[in-house]
């Protein structure tokens, strides 16, 4: 582990109870790895399972840990990103309060302030979700 | 690879990834409008010729394209270096 969730919490914009990342476990500029526990209480969690939508923002949310980390790293304040678009999303199966999902992300590349990435996520060798995702970095 | 050749190419992933008929894919056509191209759709745009050529065109790199024929003359000057 590279940075604790409390330590995420002061680099992602999101605050409780919309925060869908833990602890960030891997920053490279072209990989990113955070794990998640799903607990009771989350905004996102239908019929005791987490949505497809928390799915996704969990996600996001990694790549805001992972940027923002990275950018730490480089000297720099973390910038605010969007989500511009979703495609190529394969859904599988929901995660159930109380399991514990890694999610990998993989930059594709990155045209002016837009980084697509391929974000996968998994609950042990199980793939969850699977969706390409266009960040746009405000400002 | 010649520029009839990455003409070829580059119709079939055009027409491929934006679904959109090669025949209108003309050089005196405009790029962005024959695409449908907005902000977003540029990286996509980005990926495929990374892709299908194995280099990398940047937001300069786009400044002076407007037809086909423009963006034919930048691969071509790109897959010469």
């Amino acid at each position: 582990m590279i940075l604790e969730s409390n330590k995420v919490l002061e680099i992602i914009p999101q605050k409780a109870p919309f925060v869908m990342v833990d602890n960030l476990l891997q920053a490279e500029e072209t990989e990113l790895t955070s794990d998640f526990t799903i607990e009771k209480d989350n905004v996102l969690c239908e019929n005791g399972a987490f949505s497809t939508p928390g799915l996704m923002e969990n996600i996001a949310q990694t790549c805001a840990a992972g940027f923002g980390y990275l950018a730490q790293k480089n000297g720099a304040e973390p910038q605010v990103g969007f989500i511009g678009s979703i495609t190529r999303m394969k859904a599988y199966k929901k995660p159930s309060i109380g399991e514990t999902i890694i999610t990998n992300i993989k930059v594709v590349t990155t045209f002016e302030n837009i980084t697509m990435v391929k974000g996968e996520s998994f609950l042990g060798d199980e793939k969850l979700l699977e969706c390409e995702m266009k960040i746009v970095i405000a400002g | 690879m010649n520029r009839e050749e990455i003409i070829a190419k580059t119709k079939e992933f055009l027409s491929e990834e934006f679904e959109v008929d090669s025949a209108l894919i003309l050089p005196e056509n405009n790029l962005q409008e024959t695409l449908d191209l907005d902000s977003l759709d540029y990286v996509d745009l980005v990926v495929v010729i990374e892709d299908s050529f194995g280099f990398k065109v940047t937001g300069e790199d786009f400044k002076d394209i407007v037809t086909f024929n423009d963006f034919f003359d930048l691969l071509e000057n790109k897959f010469k270096k």
